[in-house]
C-alpha cells in the first residue's frame, strides 16, 4: 500500500488539475456504470411489489378473490407468477350456474370482475375504434385500485363510460364527450383511465349492465332493474371462468372457507395468501438460454472494449503529458513498478468519479424515463426500487474500466528509461517495433482460422442435410401431425467459438497495427495541401492517441459492418423463402364465432363492402376437402379436418426445404375461378374423366397425387403405423404455389369415395392492386361491424415485410455514434497538445482559419483510418458467418457501406469544422 | 571538509558512453575516471556538449556506460537491475535538476519525502523527515505548499533537501543555478557546500566559474575526456587516471 499512497495523491491532484481531460475520461466509464446501474434500477422498479401486485389482481380492499372453475370441484390451489390457479380435473365442464350468495358467509359483498368478453366499435364524429367492452361496477369500493384514473371520474350510473388513454386518444375525446356502440347506444365519457398491467389495452369500462343487446335493455328497463349492483336473482347465478372480489364479515376465517368451496369447484383466494402465496409445485422452469447469455456478454464485452480504447486514447495523451514528472518520481528511486501505478492509479480515481457521478444520475434518468419505461413495459411500474448493495458493485465495473483503459498507457510509461522520461524523448523500444509485425501475424492468422472455421461449419452443415429422412411424424395427447420434417443441424457450438476466436486475433492484429498504418499514412502526406499533410502527420506523430482512437472506430464499425452483411443476406433468405398465401394484394377474410369455429360467411355476403373499401376485381372462395369428426361433447373442437397433400413419389424436387405439401380442395367452380381464373383445357379433360388436378409438380408423380386425412391417423402411435396416403390418377396444371389456395383439387363426384366432403372457405378478395394500409383497417372494422357477435378481420398479402430497414438504420447510427466520439476525443486531445504549434503558426502569418482546417484533416484522418479498418474486418467476420451458411448468400450492404464508408467521416469532417474555433492561441513556444 | 582517507562514496572507473553506432557513433565520454570522496563537493566544467551531464546521469545510474564501472558505497551500478537502480537512487544518490525538479502535484513536503515513502517508510514518517529537512533549509513553513507557489530558489533549495533526505550522502546536481539570479544561485550553492562540509558527497556541473570557486575540486571536460582535475585530493593516480 505504501507504494500506492503517492501514486494516487499524485492521480486525486492531477485529476483535479486537468478537469476537462479528467471529465471526459470519466464520462466514458462512466457509460457502462450507467448502462448496468440504469437496467438494475428499471428492472427492480418494474418488479412490483407484492402489495401492489395484489392490489391491481384484487383491489385495495377486498378479502378474497373468488373464481368459478371450469369444473365441478377442485383438489387444490396452486400459485404461479403469484396468481391463484384450481388444480382440477373433470371428464366434462361444469354446466350449471353457481349461487354465490349461497355458497359464501351472510354479509358477504361482491363484485364481479370479468364482466363479459364483448367487443364493439365506438365511434365519436368520423373517427372508430373496436374496443373491448368491460363491465366494473367503479362504485363500489370493492374496485379501487383496480384502474388509474387520470383524468374525470369513474362511472357512477349505467350511460356513463370511462376510456382507455389508448381510445380516447384514438377517437379524440375528453370526458364531457359522448361515444357510441352497437351495444350501449350513446354514452358520456366521464373519464379517462388505464389499466396498470396493461396501458396499451383498448377498452371502455362501465356500470354491470351498460354492454347488451337492445332488446336486453328494453326489457330491464320495463323490469324496473335498473338499480345498480343490485342483481336480480338469476342474475346472482354465475358460470364458469367467473372472477370476483369478494369483502367477507370480520369474523369468517378465509382460510376455511377456501377450503369449504373446493367441493363447489369455486377458488377463494384470501389477501393474506395473495401477499405470501406459497411456492409452485414444481420449478415452472426459468430457462436459462446459454446462446442469449452468450450474446449478451458478447455485447457488454464488446462495449467495455470500446471504452477502454475510447478512454485510453486520453489516458495515453494524458501519461505522455506527464512523462518528466514520471521522470523525477523515476528519479528520485521509484521504479517502474512505482511509475505504472501512477498512471493507473489515475484510471482509478476517474473510474471512482464517473462511477460516483453515474449512480445517482441513473436515479434521476430512470424517474425522468419512467413513462417510456411504462409504455415499453406495457405496464405501470412500482415504485422507484433502488438497491444500493446491487448497485456498488457497478462501481467496481466502474473502476475497473478506468483501470482497464489506463493499462497499456502505464505499462508503456514504466518501460520508458528514465533519461528519456526526464528529456521527454519518446523513442521506439524494440518490444514497440515488434508490434505491428505481430499484429500482421495476428490479422493473417485470424482472417486465415475464420475461412477455415468457415469451411468447416459448411461442410458439417452439408454432411447433417444429406443424412435426414424426408416425412416424420410428430405425436402429442390431441393429434398426430404429419409433415415434412426441418432439421435443426449440427451441434454449432466449436465452430462459433472457432470463428469467435479468429474474429479476436483479427480484431487485436488490426488494433495493433493501427499505430503503425497510421505512421504508414502520414507518410503520404508530402503531397497533400498544407493543412491536411499536417494534420496526417500530426496523426502520424502521435500514434498514442491516434491509434486507439482509429482501433475504438474500427471495432464499432466492423460489428456494424458484419451485421449488415447478415441483415442483408438474412433478408435476401426470407424473401426467397417466404411462404405466400395468396398472390401479392389478395385478402383472406377470417370470421370465427366465440369458440373459434369458422363462421360461414358467403363471397356475396360482403362483396359490396369489399367493393366500397377496396380495389376489389372480384370476391371468390375455395372449398376444401375434409373429413368430417364426432363433435367432442364440449363443443369446442371443429368438426371436421381438411386433407393435406403429399409429396408423390416421382415427383419434381421441392424448390427449398421449407414449405408445406398444399391442402386438398374440391374442383367445383368457385375454387376453379380462384385457381385458374379461365380454366385450361386440360384441366377441364381431366376432371371430366375423374382425375384430380395438381397445381404442383412436387405433388404429382407418374400420373399419381397422393393424399391424408386426420380420419386416416386414429389408430396411429408410431411412424411404422403410418397409413399408406390416398393415391389417384392426376393431371398436373402448374400454378405459383400458395398455401392459401388447394394445391390438389379432387372432382366432387370422387368425395364420397374417400369419405370426405366439400366445406367452403373463407372469402378471398381477388384485387386489382394492393390495397394500402388505411384501406385495409377501414375495410377490417367495416367487416367487425357487419359481424358484431364474431371475431372478424382482414389480412392482406404484402410479401416478407421486414424491419431490416430499421435495424440497419440503429447500425448505422451506432457506429456514427463511436466513430463521431472517439474523432472527437483524438481531434481534441490533438488541440490541447498543439498549443504551441498553433502558436507558431500564427507567429509565421498563418490564417488563423487554418486552425479549423487542420482540426478538420485531422477528424478526416482518423474516421477515414478506423472506418476502412472496421469495414475490413467486419467484412472479413460477414463472409465467414455467410460462408458457413447454406442458405445465405454473401451479398454486400451497399446502402450500409456507402453510409458508412462516405458518410460518417463526412460528418464527423463537418463537425469538427463546425466545432473548432478558428482562432490560433497566442501561447508560450515553451511549455 | 573532505576526509582523505574515506572510501570515496562515488567511483567511476574508465568510463566510455557512446551514442549511435558506425558513422554515426557520438563517443560522450571516453575513458573518464573520477573519485569524489565524504565531505567533497568536486565541479565539472566543460563547454557544451563535453559529456558533463551524461557524467553526471552515469553516476546516479540514469544511463548505463558502454564500457568502464561505476560504484556507489562500493556498490557497483553496471550489475544492479532497474529495481535495484531504483533503489540506489532512493537510498544513497540524490538528484537536483537545473529546473522543473518537483512534481507538480505534490507540495514540497511530500516531493521531499517521495524517496522514503516509495522506499515503504509510513507516510507519517516520511513526512516528519521531510519537513525536518525543509526546515534545515529554511523552507519549514513552505512544507505544504505546491510548486506552483513557490520561487524558483525555493524549489531549488527543496530539490536538494529532496537530494540529501533519508540516508543518501551523494548529491549530484546538474546546473542547479541556471534557472536562478545570482543571490539565489549563490544561497543555494552555499547550502550545497554546508551539506558537503557536513559529511556528503556532491558533485556539480556547472558553466560558471564563480559556482566552481564552491567547489573544493574542479574537473575540466572537454570532448568527453577530462583534461584537468584540480585541488583538493587531486595526486598523481588521479590526474593519470584522468588523462586516460
Amino acid at each position: 500500500m505504501s507504494g500506492w499512497r503517492p501514486a494516487l495523491r499524485i492521480a486525486w491532484r492531477e485529476a483535479r488539475r486537468h478537469r476537462g481531460r479528467t471529465l471526459l475520461i470519466a464520462a466514458l466509464v462512466a457509460l457502462p456504470v450507467l448502462v448496468g446501474a440504469f437496467i438494475d434500477v428499471a428492472v427492480r422498479t418494474s418488479e412490483l411489489p407484492a402489495e401492489e401486485r395484489v392490489r391491481r389482481l384484487m383491489g385495495s380492499t377486498a378479502d378474497a378473490y373468488v373464481e368459478i372453475a371450469a369444473c365441478p370441484s377442485i383438489s387444490e390451489i396452486t400459485y404461479l407468477d403469484g396468481r391463484p390457479f384450481p388444480n382440477a380435473s373433470c371428464d366434462q365442464d361444469r354446466t350449471d350456474k353457481v349461487d354465490l350468495a349461497a355458497l359464501l358467509p351472510p354479509g358477504s359483498t361482491w363484485i364481479e370482475t370479468n364482466g363479459g368478453d364483448d367487443f364493439g366499435r365506438l365511434t365519436h364524429g368520423e373517427r372508430g375504434l373496436r374496443t373491448s367492452l368491460q363491465q366494473l361496477d367503479t362504485s363500489s369500493p370493492l374496485a379501487d385500485g383496480l384502474l388509474r384514473l387520470r383524468e374525470g371520474r369513474f362511472p357512477r350510473a349505467l350511460g356513463e363510460v370511462a376510456l382507455t388513454t389508448e381510445v380516447a386518444s384514438a377517437l379524440d375525446v375528453v370526458p364531457g364527450d359522448v361515444v357510441t356502440s352497437r351495444q350501449s347506444g350513446q354514452v358520456t365519457v366521464v373519464g379517462v383511465i388505464v389499466e396498470p398491467s396493461c396501458l396499451s389495452c383498448e377498452s371502455a369500462w362501465g356500470m354491470p349492465g351498460w354492454v347488451r343487446s337492445p332488446a336486453a335493455a328494453s326489457q330491464d328497463a320495463e323490469a324496473g332493474a335498473a338499480s345498480v349492483g343490485k342483481a336480480s336473482k338469476e342474475q346472482q347465478l354465475y358460470g364458469s371462468q367467473g372472477s370476483f372480489l369478494v369483502d367477507l364479515p370480520d369474523a369468517v376465517d378465509p382460510f376455511r372457507l377456501q377450503h369449504d368451496l373446493l367441493a363447489h369447484g369455486v377458488l377463494l383466494a384470501p389477501r393474506a395468501q395473495m401477499l405470501d402465496p406459497p411456492p409452485p409445485p414444481m420449478d415452472s422452469g426459468s430457462a436459462v438460454d446459454p446462446m442469449g447469455i452468450a450474446i449478451a456478454a458478447l455485447v457488454i464485452g464488446f462495449g467495455l472494449i470500446e471504452v477502454c480504447l475510447l478512454a485510453g486514447t486520453a489516458f495515453a495523451v494524458g501519461a505522455r503529458r506527464q512523462v518528466r514528472d514520471l521522470g523525477l518520481v523515476a528519479a528520485a528511486g521509484g521504479d517502474a513498478r512505482h511509475v505504472r501505478r501512477i498512471v493507473l492509479a489515475q484510471g482509478v480515481v476517474t473510474g471512482l468519479i464517473g462511477s460516483l457521478v453515474a449512480l445517482p444520475l441513473v436515479i434521476v434518468v430512470v424517474f425522468l424515463s419512467r413513462p417510456w419505461l411504462e409504455r415499453v413495459n406495457g405496464s405501470l411500474m412500482g415504485p422507484l426500487d433502488v438497491r444500493p448493495l446491487e448497485l456498488v458493485p457497478m462501481i467496481g465495473v466502474g473502476v475497473l474500466a478506468g483501470l482497464a483503459a489506463a493499462m497499456v498507457p502505464a505499462f508503456t510509461a514504466g518501460r520508458l528509461p528514465v533519461l528519456d522520461a526526464l528529456n521527454r524523448r519518446f523513442k521506439s523500444t524494440s518490444l514497440a517495433a515488434r508490434w505491428p509485425r505481430i499484429g500482421l501475424i495476428l490479422f493473417v492468422a485470424g482472417s486465415g482460422l475464420a475461412g477455415v472455421g468457415s469451411w468447416l461449419w459448411l461442410r458439417a452443415e452439408q454432411g447433417y442435410e444429406r443424412t435426414v429422412d424426408g416425412l416424420s411424424v410428430q405425436m402429442t395427447d390431441q393429434m398426430v401431425q404429419v409433415g415434412s420434417y426441418s432439421p435443426g443441424g449440427p451441434s454449432t457450438t466449436r465452430y462459433v467459438a472457432l470463428l469467435l476466436t479468429a474474429f479476436a486475433l483479427a480484431a487485436l492484429g488490426l488494433a495493433l497495427l493501427a499505430p503503425t498504418l497510421v505512421a504508414t499514412v502520414a507518410r503520404a502526406a508530402r503531397r497533400l495541401p498544407l493543412s491536411a499533410r499536417l494534420g496526417l502527420r500530426d496523426a502520424g506523430r502521435h500514434r498514442h492517441r491516434t491509434g486507439p482512437a482509429v482501433a475504438a472506430i474500427m471495432g464499432a464499425v466492423a460489428g456494424s459492418v458484419a451485421l449488415a452483411f447478415w441483415a442483408v443476406a438474412d433478408h435476401d433468405f426470407k424473401d426467397r423463402t417466404y411462404q405466400w398465401s395468396l398472390p401479392e394484394g389478395w385478402a383472406q377474410v377470417q370470421v370465427q364465432d366465440s369458440a373459434e369455429n369458422p363462421v360461414p360467411v358467403a363471397p356475396g355476403d360482403i362483396s359490396g363492402l369489399a367493393r366500397e373499401l377496396l380495389p376489389v376485381r372480384d370476391v371468390l372462395r375455395a372449398s376444401s376437402a375434409a373429413v368430417p369428426l364426432p363433435r367432442s361433447t364440449t363443443g369446442n373442437e371443429p368438426s371436421y379436418s381438411m386433407a393435406w397433400a403429399q409429396p408423390a413419389a416421382g415427383g419434381c424436387p421441392p424448390p427449398d426445404r421449407s414449405g408445406s405439401n398444399g391442402t386438398v380442395g374440391v374442383a367445383d367452380s368457385a375454387t376453379l375461378a380462384l385457381v385458374f381464373g379461365t380454366v385450361p383445357a386440360a384441366v377441364e379433360h381431366g376432371l371430366a374423366e375423374g382425375k384430380a388436378v395438381a397445381t404442383d409438380c412436387t405433388l404429382i408423380g407418374h400420373g399419381k397425387i397422393a393424399f391424408l386425412h386426420e380420419g386416416m391417423l386414429q389408430d396411429v402411435v408410431s411412424k411404422t403405423d403410418m397409413p399408406k396416403p390416398i393415391t389417384m390418377p392426376a393431371v398436373l396444371a402448374e400454378r405459383p404455389r400458395y398455401f392459401g389456395i388447394p394445391s390438389i383439387l379432387l372432382p366432387p363426384a370422387s368425395l364420397d369415395r374417400f369419405g370426405l366432403i366439400a366445406v367452403p372457405g373463407q372469402p378471398i378478395i381477388v384485387t386489382t392492386r394492393t390495397p394500402t394500409k388505411a384501406e385495409e383497417r377501414a375495410f377490417a372494422d367495416s367487416l367487425a361491424d357487419r359481424y358484431p357477435d364474431a371475431t372478424a378481420w382482414v389480412q392482406v398479402e404484402r410479401g416478407y415485410q421486414s424491419d431490416d430497414a430499421l435495424v440497419l438504420a440503429v447500425l448505422t447510427g451506432a457506429c456514427a455514434f463511436v466513430t463521431l466520439v472517439g474523432t472527437a476525443i483524438a481531434v481534441a486531445l490533438s488541440a490541447a497538445e498543439a498549443r504551441s504549434d498553433h502558436a507558431t503558426l500564427l507567429a509565421v502569418g498563418a490564417d488563423p482559419r487554418r486552425r479549423r482546417a487542420l482540426a478538420m484533416a485531422q477528424a478526416g484522418t482518423v474516421s477515414l483510418l478506423g472506418v476502412g479498418l472496421g469495414v475490413v474486418l467486419g467484412g472479413i467476420v460477414g463472409a465467414a458467418m455467410l460462408g458457413a451458411d447454406i442458405n445465405r448468400p454473401l451479398l454486400l450492404p451497399w446502402t450500409t457501406l456507402s453510409q458508412i464508408v462516405i458518410g460518417i467521416p463526412l460528418l464527423g469532417v463537418v463537425i469538427a469544422g463546425l466545432c473548432t474555433r478558428s482562432r490560433l492561441p497566442m501561447v508560450r513556444r515553451m511549455e | 571538509m573532505t576526509r582523505p582517507d574515506a572510501q570515496p562514496i562515488l567511483r567511476m572507473v574508465n568510463i566510455h558512453r557512446t551514442h549511435g553506432r558506425g558513422e554515426a557513433a557520438v563517443h560522450a565520454l571516453r575513458g573518464v575516471s573520477l573519485h569524489v570522496r565524504p565531505g567533497e563537493l568536486v565541479a565539472v566544467m566543460g563547454p557544451s556538449g563535453s559529456g558533463k551531464s551524461t557524467l553526471l546521469t552515469i553516476a546516479g545510474g540514469l544511463d548505463t556506460a558502454t564500457s568502464g564501472e561505476t560504484f556507489v558505497e562500493g556498490v557497483p551500478l553496471g550489475s544492479l537491475a532497474g529495481r535495484d537502480l531504483a533503489r540506489v537512487r532512493r537510498r544513497s544518490v540524490g538528484y537536483v535538476f537545473q529546473d522543473l525538479n518537483l512534481i507538480p502535484a505534490l507540495t514540497a513536503a511530500e516531493n521531499v519525502a517521495l524517496p522514503r515513502e516509495l522506499d515503504g517508510a509510513s507516510a507519517r514518517q516520511a513526512r516528519r523527515e521531510a519537513i525536518d529537512a525543509l526546515a534545515e533549509l529554511g523552507l519549514g513553513d513552505l512544507a505544504d505548499r505546491f510548486p506552483d507557489d513557490m520561487s524558483g530558489g525555493q524549489q531549488q533549495r527543496a530539490a536538494i533537501a529532496r537530494a540529501l533526505i533519508g540516508p543518501r550522502r551523494l548529491v549530484l546536481a546538474d546546473e542547479p543555478t541556471g534557472a536562478l539570479d545570482s543571490e539565489t544561485g549563490e544561497a543555494v550553492l552555499r547550502l550545497l557546500r554546508t551539506r558537503c562540509d557536513a559529511g556528503a558527497a556532491g558533485v556539480l556541473v556547472t558553466h560558471e566559474a564563480r559556482h566552481a570557486a564552491w567547489a573544493d575540486r574542479v574537473v575540466f571536460l572537454r570532448d568527453g575526456l577530462i583534461v584537468d582535475d584540480t585541488g583538493g585530493q587531486a595526486g598523481a593516480e588521479s590526474l593519470l587516471e584522468g588523462a586516460r
